[in-house]
């Protein structure tokens, strides 16, 4: 256990507690975007950053991986911490322009001008959340981050020989801005951000769609599970 | 007992979620048994759980609440791979 | 089918604001909506619940399932009572004595608590035009009461006050279009859901959140207490009801209809009626009658999706 203080108060944290995770606890609500409770935090989006005071230096961290440490002076809400934080809006708003997400993040944290010339509709603001849970809880690593002449986006990973994607949209449903487009249509698929196009399987009793195929394949050839998958949850005993 | 005096005014609640030190557990005669060598880690069983008894571990695998479970089996209905299945009650 | 299945649970919101410790029964498809909705509309949420299942399982004295605040009124009037906490709640904020920001101001209630005596009080929320939602959780019955017959109940349908028997099929009548009770008084937000569909059911608890006016949502709540099934296909049952057509899945948007979910061939209702003991009495030909007028209510609704 560690004491620090945190706007004023003197808390407790535990030993190698985020900063973020600590003001949570107290009810402190710090602004983030690239933040999910399901993935390790990685500090790319720098919505969250804040000013900490340690040994007579200030200094500008991204709470959600700078962790707690005694006697630390934490101030959420200092000048030093909007101003870094509007520096990182900036940077996303440079990403995504048009994108309404960022538009309103920006606006939140005191950006007087979120209106732009640019005709971009890019959305993605490579906070790699995508990337993350991919290969944290789907455990394909089918995508990642890779540099195009348009700056990083998200697309296959190169490292992979095939497209490991199986369609299962979690990157997209999780995708603050949503970046990523799945679309089914006509019993296909569509992932148009990599190119993934998955037919979408029948149950083999009642023909109704129930899911891509590679993810029944994915539960077969991954796991080894033989119990008949390929029927659905309506027709299975 | 309490008297209508120890009782809040209007019978308000004020501590959040206090249903929670309930142990509905004593009411299963079934409870759920995972077998992780079928189980693919999908959270299925978590987000169908009306008494959200399922939650997972680190290495994602399932989390089952024993203090509250009252054994429906419902998760064991929707899980994909059969990796769940019921067995009888005995405590 | 749904958009998402495997492994987006794990993405889901974590936190829990329907904790787990409630009374209900075993395999309870009403609280599994409830954890849902309240998963979805996050903490900036106020609940205020008629008098029903959902109610006396999550506030037996001094427990409590909620984490957000809730209030219990009386069984006919959430809608009103709703439309009084969102004008205060505006007033308040308008004279700064509320702090700034949106907050969810929702009605919860059963089939009896909406379609039979809430009608006049939601009705009139809605004609005001209040900005909040209300919920209905559909058990097709008075189930908090013993199993008696609702305006919801399906036309062949067992309840203590509509016995079959030779002379009665049952439910005599056929179950009351709510969602277009609600579409007529041109509301903004009108949607169906079921909780076999749990991430379709929370975008549309959302989207009505986000709605700017009353919204109104029919979530389908498998009983298995009163529908005589088992607690472990409570969640098939939901699911099979969309599939048959017996509760199909639609929003309507300013007036424009959109089914969310149309199959093909629509499964035969026998799959539905088989696991549970209120239709056990009914004949082929009544199913064959029931089916008939089920496919022809799905038929209008996707007529109405495609003008």
């Amino acid at each position: 256990m560690v004491k620090i203080t945190i706007d004023g108060r003197q808390v407790d944290a535990e030993d190698e507690q985020t900063i973020l995770s600590v003001a949570q606890r107290e009810g402190i609500e710090i602004p983030t975007l690239c933040k999910h409770e399901a993935v390790k935090p990685l500090g790319t989006c720098r919505v969250c950053m804040v000013e900490v005071v340690q040994d007579g230096k200030s200094r500008s961290v991204a709470s959600c991986i700078f962790k707690a440490k005694e006697g630390m002076e934490v101030k959420t809400d200092s000048d030093v911490a909007k101003e870094a934080r509007i520096n990182a809006v900036q940077t996303l708003l440079e990403r995504a322009p048009n994108s309404q997400v960022v538009q309103d993040m920006a606006t939140r944290l005191g950006v007087q001008d979120v209106s732009t010339t640019s005709t971009s509709t890019e959305k993605c603001i490579q906070c790699t959340l995508c990337v993350r849970i991919c290969e944290d809880i789907v455990g394909v690593s089918a995508i990642a981050m890779v540099k195009t002449e348009n700056g990083r986006k998200v697309a296959a990973n190169p490292k992979n020989k095939t497209l490991t994607c199986i369609g299962c949209g979690s990157c997209a449903y999780a995708c603050p801005t949503g970046n990523i487009e799945m679309i089914d249509a006509d019993g296909i698929r569509t992932i148009k951000n990599w190119d993934g196009k998955f037919e979408i399987a029948k149950c083999k009793t009642c023909g109704n769609y129930l899911a891509p195929q590679v993810q029944l394949d994915h539960i077969k050839n991954t796991y080894g599970i033989d119990v008949d998958v390929a029927v659905c949850r309506s027709c299975s005993a | 007992m309490l008297s209508w005096k120890d009782i809040p005014m209007g019978a308000i609640v004020q501590t959040p979620g206090s249903a929670k030190e309930y142990r509905t557990g004593d009411w299963r005669s079934q409870r759920p048994v995972w077998d992780l060598s079928k189980c693919i880690k999908c959270g299925l069983c978590y987000i169908y759980c009306p008494d959200a008894s399922i939650g997972w571990k680190d290495d994602g695998y399932p989390q089952w609440d024993e203090f509250h479970c009252k054994g429906c089996g419902i998760c064991a209905t929707e899980c994909w791979t059969k990796a769940i299945n019921l067995v009888e009650e005995t405590e | 089918m749904e958009k998402y299945g495997l492994y987006t649970p794990r993405v889901a919101p974590q936190k829990e604001y329907f904790a787990a410790g409630h009374r209900a029964c075993v395999g309870c498809g009403e609280m599994l909506a409830v954890r849902l909705v309240c998963k979805a509309l996050g903490k900036e949420t106020i609940v205020i619940n008629s008098t029903g299942c959902i109610e006396i399982v999550s506030s037996l004295f001094p427990d409590t399932s909620w984490e957000v605040p809730w209030m219990h009124t009386l069984f006919e009037n959430s809608a009103a009572v709703a439309s009084g906490v969102e004008s205060a709640i505006k007033v308040m904020q308008r004279k700064g004595k509320y702090a700034d920001g949106k907050v969810n101001v929702v009605a919860m209630g059963g089939d009896g608590a909406t379609l039979d005596i809430g009608m006049q009080a939601l009705s009139g929320a809605m004609e005001r035009g209040h900005d909040f939602v209300y919920v209905c959780y559909d058990n097709e019955a008075y189930m908090n009461t013993g199993i008696q017959r609702s305006s919801a109940t399906p036309y062949g349908a067992m309840t203590t006050t509509s016995p079959p028997g030779k002379k009665s099929i049952g439910q005599q009548t056929w179950k009351k279009d709510m969602p277009a009770i609600a579409v007529a008084h041109n509301i903004p937000y009108v949607a169906t859901a079921s909780p076999a569909y749990p991430f379709d059911l929370m975008e549309k608890v959302k989207k009505a959140a986000a709605t700017k006016g009353p919204a109104y949502l029919q979530i389908f709540s498998p009983c298995p207490t009163g529908w005589r099934s088992a607690g472990e296909i409570s969640v098939k049952l939901a699911r099979l009801a969309v599939e048959t057509g017996a509760f199909p899945l639609y929003e309507v948007e300013n007036g424009k209809y959109n089914l969310t979910m149309d199959f093909e061939k629509l499964r035969p209702i026998t799959d539905y009626m088989k696991p549970q003991g209120r239709y056990r009495h009914l004949t082929e030909s009544d199913i064959v009658l029931i089916e008939k007028k089920l496919h022809e209510q799905v038929q209008e609704l996707r007529d109405k999706s495609s003008r």
